[in-house]
């Protein structure tokens, strides 16, 4: 079964980029705007892993974090953060609640990309064959 | 809170750590704005530090936004793209923004950030502090403004 992965991230840009880093692999893409939202789609469609933004509107990053982690039937959820800020702080507070990784932005995909497979099974899509 | 953060220092250094190490696209500081008839692009975010509310503000030329925007993964862009030109912009100042909160979090307590939204133009006339770069593909500037 192809990894289900939620993007969550108020800028589109960044939701973009990650989509088209993620098209070639065989996974089921999701993405919400805000922390709020990402909280519906994870119950909605329970993702094998999170990509989450740290500075968003209406919920941020730990705001998400803190309220996943506090439902137990979606507390077990992967989590790898994408921050600009790279304060230490910010880094403990997310390590305490649990986040598998982070990485700080700008990202390179490369590296995201290795981080994603040590969580979930990422296999390339079988190329499309003309008929 | 004790003494006002050196604001032109951490602007420097978060705009050093995003653009010339992060996007691998060198930016040379600048004393003052380059004139340009390029078109340009803005965009800005309130900040609360402590009691005090202040607005980031973040102007692009076009060449620039261009380049930010393929770094970013965004693709490849036209000077008529304008709205994806104002998402790299905007998400250029969220990158800043939040590296400009994790240098001041260390040290002056905690840096909270609104969030980012276009703009139709810059205020020039009210900025406490102009920071200005230029590079290949042209011009970039941060005005910093305290609010209340």
């Amino acid at each position: 079964m192809s990894p289900r992965i939620l993007i969550v991230d108020d800028s589109s840009l960044q939701r973009r980029a990650l989509i088209t880093l993620l098209a070639d692999y065989d996974c089921e893409l999701h993405e919400a705007a805000d922390g709020a939202q990402g909280l519906d789609v994870v119950h909605a469609v329970r993702p094998d892993l999170v990509l989450l933004d740290y500075n968003m509107p209406v919920l941020d990053g730990l705001g998400f974090l803190t309220a996943l982690r506090a439902n137990p039937t979606v507390a077990a959820t992967h989590v790898i953060m994408l921050t600009a800020n790279a304060a230490p702080t910010t880094l403990s507070a997310a390590a305490r609640l649990r986040v598998r990784d982070y990485l700080i932005k700008p990202c390179d995909g490369p590296t995201l990309l290795g981080k994603i497979s040590r969580l979930v099974p990422m296999r390339l899509r079988a190329a499309k064959v003309p008929i | 809170m004790s003494a006002a953060p050196d604001w032109k220092r951490l602007l420097q250094s978060a705009v050093a750590a995003i653009f010339n190490a992060g996007l691998n696209m060198p930016l040379q500081v600048a004393s003052m704005p380059v004139p340009t008839d390029e078109l340009a692009f803005s965009a800005g975010m309130p900040l609360r530090l402590g009691d005090h509310q202040w607005e980031i503000r973040l102007q692009m030329g076009a060449r620039l936004a261009i380049d930010v925007l393929a770094r970013l993964g965004g693709g490849a862009a036209r000077e008529s793209d304008g709205q994806l030109m104002e998402e790299a912009v905007a998400e250029s100042l969220n990158l800043v923004a939040g590296r400009l909160a994790g240098l001041l979090n260390d040290t002056n307590g905690s840096l909270e950030l609104g969030t980012p939204q276009r703009l139709s133009g810059v205020h020039a006339a009210n900025a406490l502090l102009e920071c200005c770069w230029v590079s290949d593909a042209g011009m970039m500037c941060i005005q910093l403004d305290l609010i209340s």
